[in-house]
This record gives C-alpha cells, sequence and structure tokens, in this order.
C-alpha cells in the first residue's frame, strides 16, 4: 500500500548498487562466485552477466508476488521462485554459450543459493514497486559485475602476465616471472582482502577530510564570532 | 618465590624492543657471514657473490615494502601533518631500529642459493606486507612473517624456471634433504652410512659446507647464534632445544622400528631446515606462547606437524608449515596455560609429557600406517 505512494530517487537506487553499497567489495555478500571464477577474467564477467540477467527476472517477479504472498511462507516462495529462474538461465547458457558452460561447471547451478539474489528480493523487491525493483536489479548486477571484473583482472594481471579480454590480449610481463600464487584458491582471498583493505582505508581518509574540513570550520565561526 | 612468566617485551632484564631487533640481526647477519664464507669456500666466487646479492636485495625489498606501505597508508588516510619533519619521523626511527630490515634478512637466509633475484625481491614484500604491516606492524603480527614469506615462495616459485645464468653447476646437485626426500625416509644402517659418505660426512654437514639453503646448512653457526640471542635473553631456550629434541628422540623410535639404526635422527636434524626453524623461527617471543609450559607445549606440536609432513606428505619441507599451524594455536595454548605457572611442577610434567606421548603415538602411528 505505502510502497506505491513512495518518491523514487531512481538514479539513487540505481547508483546505491554499484558503489555505496557494492555487494562485495561492501556488503561481503556473495563470496562464493567472487572466489570461485575470478581466475579467468572473462568468465568471471560472463557470470557476472549472468547473475545480473537472473536478478533482474527474480527482482521483478518477486515485486509482483511478493503482495500476495503470505508472510510464514515467503521464503520457500522466493526460494522456487530463484531456482526456477536460475535453472532457465543455467540451460539457456547451456545452449548457447557451452564454452562458458564448461569453465563456470558448478558455479553456475551455485547462483541459486548466491546471498545477493535472495538479499535483494528479501530486503528490496518484497517491499517496493516493480520497477524500482528492477533499476535496484541493475544496480546491483553491475556492481557485482565491477567487482568481479576488478577482482579477476588484477588476478589475471599478476598471477599469468597477461590479461585476457576475450577479443584481445594484453601482455604485460614474461609469464615466468608471474606470481602464479594468485590465480591458486587462496589467491582469490588474498586479492578480495587487499582491494577491501583499499577500500576501506579510502573511506577513512574521507572520514578524515571530512573532520579535518568540520574542525576548520568550527575554528573559524568562533573566530568570526570572537 | 620464582614465576617465569614471559611477556614479549622482556622489560624484567631491561630489553627494549630496539635492544631485541639489534640483537636478532646481529645473530642473522653472524649466520649469513658464516654462510658467504661456506659458499666462498665450497662452490666458488659467483655463488658466494649471488648469496650476498640475495642478502641485500631481501634488506632492501623490505625497507622499500615497508616505507611504501606506510606511506600509501597515510596518503590514502589523509593525515594531516604540520611539517614534513613529523610526516619522515616514524620511518626515521623504523630505519634506525632496523625493524624493516629483520624479516627480510633472515628470509634470504632461508631460501635456496639459487633463487632469482626477483622472487627473493617479490617474496619479502609479501612477507613484510602480507606477513607483518597488515596486521599493524613488528609486535603486531599472528603468524611469523619468514614462514608466511616461505610458503608463499613455495606455492608461487616452487617450480619455477627463472635461473640465474652465471651460477656454476655444481650447486644445483641435489641436496641432502632431496637425497633422502627420494628414498622415502627409509633407510638401513648401511645405506645410511653411504648417505653420510655421499653428501660429505656428519662433520661437513655440521659446518655446513653441502648444499642447501641459504643460512641453512650451516648447524654450527646456527647454534652459535642460538646461544647468543638467548644470553641476550632475546629468545628463550625451551622451545628451540624442545623442538630439536623432540624430532631427535621421535625419530630415535621409529629409527628402531624401521631398523635404521642409532644415526637416523641425526640424519633428521642435519638436513632441511629443523634447526633454523629452531633457531630463527620458533623462537621468535611474538607468535610463540608466552609461558614456559605453553613453549613447551608448541615444541611439541611443532616437531610433530614437521615431522608429520616430512614422513608422509608430498612438500619436501615442513618447517614453515608446522610454523604457521602452530601460530594459529598459539592464543589457544597461552589460554589454556594462563594460570600454569603457579600450580605445581608435577602438572607442568605431567602435561608436558601428555602431549610428547601424543606427539610420538601420532607421528610413528600414521607413518607406519601409510606405509604399510
Amino acid at each position: 500500500m505505502e510502497a506505491k505512494h513512495k518518491k523514487y530517487n531512481y538514479k539513487e537506487v540505481l547508483t546505491a548498487g554499484i558503489f555505496k553499497e557494492n555487494p562485495i567489495f561492501k556488503l561481503l555478500l556473495s563470496l562464493c562466485p567472487a572466489l570461485g571464477v575470478t581466475a579467468v577474467l572473462v568468465n568471471s564477467v560472463g557470470l557476472g552477466v549472468i547473475i545480473l540477467v537472473s536478478l533482474i527476472m527474480t527482482n521483478t517477479i518477486i515485486a509482483i508476488v511478493g503482495k500476495f504472498v503470505p508472510d510464514e511462507i515467503r521464503i520457500p516462495a522466493y526460494i522456487t521462485i530463484i531456482a526456477g529462474v536460475i535453472t532457465i538461465m543455467e540451460m539457456m547458457v547451456h545452449a548457447f554459450m557451452p564454452d562458458l558452460f564448461a569453465a563456470l561447471g558448478v558455479f553456475l547451478s551455485l547462483v541459486v543459493v548466491n546471498c545477493i539474489i535472495m538479499g535483494r528480493a528479501e530486503a528490496f523487491a518484497a517491499k517496493n514497486t516493480v520497477l524500482a525493483s528492477i533499476y535496484d536489479a541493475i544496480g546491483n548486477g553491475l556492481g557485482i559485475i565491477f567487482a568481479l571484473a576488478v577482482i579477476a583482472f588484477f588476478r589475471e594481471f599478476f598471477g599469468r602476465g597477461f590479461v585476457d579480454f576475450g577479443f584481445f590480449r594484453l601482455n604485460v610481463f614474461p609469464q615466468e616471472y608471474a606470481i602464479g600464487f594468485l590465480v591458486q584458491p587462496m589467491g582469490a582471498f588474498l586479492m578480495l582482502g587487499i582491494i577491501v583493505g583499499i577500500m576501506s582505508t579510502i573511506a577513512v581518509g574521507k572520514n578524515n577530510q571530512k573532520k579535518a574540513a568540520l574542525k576548520s570550520q568550527k575554528t573559524a565561526t568562533t573566530k568570526a564570532k570572537g | 618465590m620464582n614465576f617465569p612468566l614471559k611477556p614479549a617485551p622482556h622489560t624484567k632484564v631491561g630489553n627494549r624492543h630496539e635492544d631485541i631487533v639489534a640483537t636478532v640481526i646481529k645473530a642473522a647477519l653472524f649466520v649469513a657471514v658464516w654462510a658467504i664464507y661456506n659458499r666462498f669456500m665450497v662452490f666458488g666466487i659467483e655463488t658466494a657473490a649471488h648469496v650476498a646479492l640475495m642478502i641485500l636485495v631481501a634488506c632492501t625489498a623490505s625497507t622499500i615494502a615497508h616505507l611504501g606501505f606506510h606511506m600509501a597508508m597515510d596518503a590514502l588516510e589523509k593525515k594531516s601533518f604540520t611539517s614534513f619533519k613529523e610526516r619522515i619521523a616514524p620511518y626515521k626511527h623504523k630505519i634506525r631500529t632496523g625493524e624493516t630490515v629483520v624479516t627480510g634478512l633472515i628470509l634470504a637466509l632461508a631460501m635456496q642459493p639459487t633463487a632469482h633475484l626477483y622472487v627473493v625481491a617479490i617474496v619479502a614484500i609479501f612477507a613484510e606486507i602480507i606477513g607483518k604491516l597488515i596486521y599493524g606492524g613488528y609486535g603486531q603480527n599472528i603468524f611469523n612473517p619468514v614462514a608466511v614469506g616461505l610458503i608463499f615462495n613455495a606455492l608461487t616459485f616452487g617450480g619455477t624456471v627463472l635461473t640465474v645464468g652465471y651460477l656454476p653447476d655444481i650447486i644445483t646437485q641435489p641436496t641432502p634433504l632431496a637425497a633422502l626426500t627420494t628414498a622415502n625416509w627409509i633407510m638401513t644402517p648401511q645405506e645410511l652410512a653411504n648417505y653420510f659418505a655421499n653428501t660429505g660426512g656428519i662433520i661437513n654437514m655440521f659446518l655446513g659446507t653441502v648444499p642447501g639453503s641459504v643460512g641453512e646448512t650451516s648447524r654450527l653457526a646456527l647454534l652459535v647464534a642460538l646461544g647468543y640471542m638467548c644470553y641476550k635473553k632475546v629468545a628463550d631456550w625451551v622451545t628451540p632445544i624442545f623442538y630439536m629434541g623432540t624430532v631427535y628422540v621421535i625419530m630415535l623410535v621409529y629409527g628402531f622400528i624401521i631398523g635404521a639404526g642409532f644415526w637416523y635422527p641425526v640424519a633428521h636434524l642435519l638436513t632441511g631446515g629443523i634447526v633454523f626453524g629452531a633457531v630463527f623461527l620458533a623462537s621468535d617471543p611474538i607468535t610463540t606462547p608466552i609461558n614456559r609450559q605453553g613453549k613447551v607445549i608448541f615444541a611439541v606440536g611443532l616437531a610433530m606437524f614437521t615431522l608429520l609432513i616430512r614422513l608422509t606428505a608430498s612438500p619436501t619441507e615442513g618447517v614453515a608449515f608446522s610454523i604457521l599451524l602452530m601460530n594459529m594455536l598459539t592464543p589457544l595454548i597461552d589460554s589454556k596455560t594462563a594460570n600454569v605457572t603457579t600450580e605445581n611442577t608435577n602438572k607442568k610434567i605431567r602435561s608436558s609429557a601428555i602431549a610428547f606421548a601424543i606427539a610420538t603415538v601420532v607421528v610413528i602411528g600414521f607413518t607406519v600406517l601409510t606405509q604399510l
């Protein structure tokens, strides 16, 4: 009832998922694909696109259905919807992109239990209008693609010595100098940790700057008063 | 009454942070100089020069990593400084105390003398930043930075294709450790005698004139370094001695079971990094338990994991892995032995004996089971 009268700032809904509430870097959700498939840039962007499309579909369906589903059974209902959508996606990928299907393996099916899809359904789509939910899905999906691409880019850059964009291969340094640790599974934890650490340090810096600005403002006002 | 409680900054003996670092650096430098001299006498000037370069590169890389990390943090956090002098003051202090160098120095000693200088630099930077600085710097790390660097080296550059062109061929001959590993650690007394003869004899292995890691090979220099650190009360003798002693006793029993004879445990102590790990990694006051009861349990567990990895797992050397495993257990050991200094001696002896018995049974049982 309330949702209809709510006014949305659609730009804010869209950008919140990409930067301010980035699912992987800020909320540390959906880490399974972030750690599992980011050894290769092309695969991780492929999985990101799959998550984006499935997120749009689930968010739309759940925004429509959300008002009719009784509260007691909403989680099973959402899980059924999500599982159905992901199964369709999986079959489509298997049919039209067999290479990607083979590369992703089990991680494609694991999108069903991806926290961010369930999380957006529960936290946003169930309470808001269809259009806002679609915007939210696009924002969060783009945020996931961005995060996966960043992690995979740096892992491939340092771990292999080249970055494969699919259509173009960027050779950076000879392969025997590459730090192979980073393309191994534990390298994913390390790279994710480093990137999250850098981002939180930047946040600390912004806070410090704000504090300094406030301080100088206060001293200026007291001086003006004096 | 005597309460031998030993918290990390040893205020009782007046050792400050700078003194601890300086003592460790002096001990490591002694081992380094001995290693360079050894390489010069046995393998020639090229090898000695390469070893010296390795040590230099490692120290430089870890210093640059340390200062670079702090500068990057200052820049990202947008800290405000009133003057340039205030900005560089902490860095000057860090360089003067030598805490930026100590990780790289010990790390260079633990690496193979054939290591490429690029590998040395990358591993030193990794150990300094991931092993130490992200936890908050010297004294805050939960894992031994040198062990972190060694494992990173083993996982990343283990099968490296990088080679150093100017080294003579003799240095790439198999180390005594590799020879024992290819024999699957099982030997008859005759084979053992042949093995000692082939590798140059027990005396040479003790003095360090055999192939192996830079600082690991000379057991004499390492024991002198340990003695110096214990004399300065920077290291406690309990962990290293119990570590080596447990390895010796368990392997003595195991040697009798497989019929290898009395000298079998000596082969274990004289190959690989057990003595090095005991002297420079296990004696680190930051990442090991605080009181002596905890240190004994730590050392026994260390010996257990080292021998298990040696005898049954695929990596040839398990010292760094076992150090990290026991570092993880250090808070648990500390909490369980918190009040033990005030309890009676019988209880301490009993718990040490239980730890020792568990270690012996696990190592021997597991090894014998896997070889059936």
